[in-house]
């Protein structure tokens, strides 16, 4: 079968794009972005915390929202796969917000964790997001799994607008957002400028795994389908 | 007076690319295997 999919590739550009722009972010924070002055060296984390979890919560799982819509609405297999591919690649940005919040935190709180409302919550989403996984891996007909995967993908991108605003509906240690609200950003411009870079290698190396991802899912289905026809 | 505490950056820094290039390779070798399977498959039909 002659499928862009199936043929051998050569090495993943856009992957190597990403992977360049994300190590040029890191030479940025660590060499010309200054430190701020009260909490020191660690403030640098911002960068890659805060920027995974843009990604995580507004790309990745808002894309599954949509797939997943789209999904019960159309019944094309292509939208369950963006759906299912960009559910694991979330998840991977969610673990390392949940790594780094903590080191951050420890600097500023003096505690690595604490249970308010927006750590919680995303911590919330991570375990919903898992069982998305675990729920894809548990049912056999591809039907029936992308349905059940749709409505859970649908309510688990409910919890995105929760996480978002939960910093302004309860008193919680999180701080506000400092970049994405209606008044001007409260940062200096050399930071802005850094947290802008990272934003942007960030969204390229989820798109670069959500493509990969996506590929995977395909050869998956396409294995499954010539197993069936030669059993 | 800035706190020193750059090693929570640096640690938080390396974990952030073990995983992400940790995620990557491991697709790489997800993509490797089904990329055999298939071939197996057209070349050996049952």
């Amino acid at each position: 079968m002659t499928n862009d999919v199936t043929s051998r590739r050569g090495p993943d550009v856009l992957l190597g794009v990403a992977i360049a722009a994300v190590a040029a972010v890191y030479v940025r924070a660590f060499a010309f972005t200054p430190i701020e002055a009260r909490q020191g060296a660690a403030q640098r984390i911002l960068y890659i915390h805060a920027s995974s979890a843009f990604v995580a919560l507004y790309l990745a799982f808002v894309l599954l929202a949509i797939a997943s819509i789209l999904y019960l609405w159309l019944k094309d297999e292509k939208l369950d796969r963006v759906a299912e591919s960009s559910a694991e690649v979330g998840l991977v940005f969610t673990t390392v917000v949940l790594i780094t919040g903590p080191l951050w935190g420890k600097t500023i709180w003096g505690a690595w964790w604490t249970w308010d409302a927006r750590l919680t919550s995303t911590l919330f989403l991570w375990f919903i997001i898992l069982s998305y996984s675990m729920l894809r891996g548990a049912v056999e007909d591809r039907g029936r799994r992308a349905r059940y995967s749709a409505v859970l993908g649908i309510l688990a991108a409910l919890l995105v607008p929760f996480i978002h605003l939960s910093v302004y509906m309860f008193r919680t240690l999180h701080p506000m957002p400092i970049l994405l609200k209606p008044s001007t950003p409260s940062m200096p411009s050399e930071m802005r400028m850094t947290f802008f870079a990272a934003f942007i290698a960030f969204a390229l190396l989820f798109a670069a795994l959500l493509r990969k991802r996506y590929r995977i899912a395909t050869l998956r289905d396409l294995v499954a389908d010539r197993e069936q026809e030669t059993a | 007076m800035t706190p020193d505490n750059g090693i929570f950056a640096v640690v938080a820094y390396t974990l952030t690319a073990i995983v992400y290039l940790g995620y990557s390779a491991i697709l790489s070798a997800r993509e490797k295997a089904l990329r055999a399977k298939l071939e197996k498959l057209d070349t050996n039909p049952r």
